[in-house]
């Protein structure tokens, strides 16, 4: 798919690897930018939502992305019916990188759009966690097609959707193990109802809104399993449109029984129980690995001010307008990049510091952070349908620059890694790269040393400065004070800057 | 054996309901019949719980604000 320009020259349209499940609309790129091409069914829709007023006002609360109407030319389809020019988000994440608390308000954001969205005759037709990203801390709808005319009567389609990308997930991380977060990693359409029925704990049949939203849900799934394939294919007729002619019939047998089925009152209460059924789950991050990192007194107060003051002056130094910081713990140094203005992305293999740091995102409103969770031994990889569907960590940058503090040992020594292909894999993650050398006699080391045998032979500075220059030139190296650690400054080879 | 004849009548009574009133979703996904037929069935008590919850707070509201008047 090309179009010549006027030059002669193609602009290849570049798909959205993600975006092909819903026939309403699918995204892709040229020339860089980002556009959305809407197809002629999903029209009437688009229309109510731009004239009824909720896309006004959704947008006027930073709940749902703007986006420009450009030209049809523009278009990568022939059969598209508009084009649409969306606002771009820094940064794509995905619901298992999100602590508990980003889940929980992708969640409440969701169920916040049906409940307007029904005020305005519309609702959601899905209910996929992928439609949420978070701007400047907060969550924001990204797939303006998921909007559609409400149809009277009808039960909320995305109800399982709903249940199996949010309510059980959290519900899992909450009442069972926080790490059951991860399972969304390998159920990309959400968590099924069934295995987290069987794995949530006795006293969860005791919560009306989780008996009900997830054990009983579960049952009558299993219960009408074979009532799901006559769906598929029903629906599968109806896709063309509302013409469809199993659609017409349904309207009169709609019609000719007053037009009862769920009335929107009751879908209202179903939303408001699901709202009070996801408000009524909480988990707080206590003992975990790094949650209480600088509560104790591993950083001596000086050597941690003198650190800071040298990230400082390499950030000056590198002015980069993305920044992604690699074992971020709570968030404390990417804090000095994103309140001077960087997108930083906090990377940390810890639920319990990932939350720590949302938490005070929300608290004290901050923008250009987002915290996620990331075990650096086992990135993010390329998953869903061709391995394509959501991309790898890796594949997302590079960032313009990293910061790896107090990280290498853990990689070297805590996961035996060569330095030689942790240079090689920050190369491929950022242009410029603020990285702490932790050497040997460091308390730290000496801890993942106590316990086994040091067959590390290279892991010196020197062996650490011959692999890293490698892949990068090595710009500046300061000693911090009251350590024997290095800060040093980088440059990945052949980034042209 | 009565209970149970009752609530398989009561239950063919909703999925029949739900065949014939629900119009057919548009979704490109599919819903799940079960998740669908859920909804239909729990509607009322869902309501109920709701509206319930809803007038407990309000009374409970009316007495903590007569409280923190009564306070001043």
């Amino acid at each position: 798919m090309s179009e010549p320009s006027q030059g002669g020259t193609t602009h290849p349209v570049l798909p959205v690897r993600g975006s092909f499940r819903d026939p309403s609309g699918s995204l892709f790129q040229r020339d860089g930018i980002l556009y959305r091409e809407l197809s002629a069914g999903y029209g009437p829709d688009y229309e109510r939502l731009m004239s009824s007023g909720l896309y006004a006002e959704l947008v006027e609360a930073g709940a749902l992305v703007s986006h420009d109407e450009v030209p049809l030319s523009a278009a990568g389809r022939p059969d598209a019916w508009k084009v649409l020019r969306p606002e771009r988000i820094p940064f794509i994440s995905y619901p298992y990188e999100w602590c508990f608390g980003e889940l929980k308000d992708a969640a409440l954001l969701t169920l916040d759009l049906l409940d307007r969205a029904l005020r305005h005759d519309l609702w959601l037709k899905d209910a996929s966690a992928y439609n949420i990203q978070f701007r400047n801390g907060r969550p924001i709808m990204i797939d303006t097609p998921s909007f559609e005319r409400y149809p009277e009567g009808s039960p909320w389609v995305a109800y399982r959707q709903f249940c199996q990308h949010f309510l059980a997930p959290l519900a899992l991380m909450a009442t069972s193990d926080i790490r059951l977060g991860q399972l969304s990693r390998t159920h990309i359409d959400g968590v099924p109802l069934d295995l987290a029925s069987k794995l949530l704990p006795m006293s969860s049949h005791f919560k009306f809104a989780l008996k009900l939203h997830i054990h009983t849900h579960a049952k009558m799934q299993r219960k009408h399993a074979a009532d799901g394939s006559k769906t598929v294919g029903r629906n599968a007729d109806t896709d063309n449109g509302p013409s469809a002619g199993d659609d017409a019939s349904a309207r009169k047998g709609n019609a000719a029984a007053g037009g009862r089925g769920m009335s929107r009152r009751a879908l209202t209460s179903f939303v408001e129980s699901l709202r009070g059924a996801v408000r009524g789950l909480d988990w707080r991050p206590h003992g975990t690995t790094w949650s209480e990192y600088y509560e104790g007194d591993s950083y001596e107060r000086e050597g941690f001010q003198h650190k800071q003051d040298v990230i400082r002056d390499y950030l000056q130094a590198i002015a980069p307008r993305t920044l992604w910081d690699l074992g971020a713990n709570t968030g404390v140094h990417s804090r000095l990049a994103s309140r001077s203005g960087i997108q930083t992305v906090a990377w940390d293999f810890d639920p319990g510091a990932v939350e720590l740091c949302y938490r005070e995102i929300v608290r004290e409103k901050e923008q250009n952070l987002l915290p996620l969770q990331c075990d650096l031994t086992n990135p993010s990889a390329a998953i869903g349908w061709a391995n394509e569907e959501r991309l790898s960590m890796a594949e997302r940058g590079p960032a313009d620059a990293a910061m790896a503090l107090a990280l290498i040992h853990h990689l070297a020594i805590g996961n035996n890694v060569p330095l030689p292909q942790v240079a090689a894999f920050f190369a491929r993650l950022a242009r410029h790269l603020i990285i702490e050398f932790v050497p040997k006699p460091d308390p730290k080391v000496q801890v993942l040393l106590a316990s086994r045998e040091d067959i590390f032979p290279d892991y010196t500075q020197e062996g650490f400065e011959r692999a890293f220059s490698t892949v990068f030139e090595i710009r500046e190296a300061r000693p911090l004070r009251n350590s024997l650690r290095h800060l040093y400054r980088m440059e990945a080879r052949g980034s042209g800057a | 054996m009565r209970h149970r004849a009752a609530f398989l009548v009561e239950c063919a009574f909703f999925i029949t309901l739900f065949l014939i009133c629900a119009r057919p979703a548009q979704a490109y996904l599919d819903p799940g019949s079960g998740s669908m037929i859920l909804q239909l069935l729990a509607a009322g008590l869902v309501t109920a719980t709701v509206v319930f919850r809803r007038s407990l707070a309000r009374v409970v509201g009316l007495f903590r604000r007569d409280k923190g008047s009564s306070e001043k």
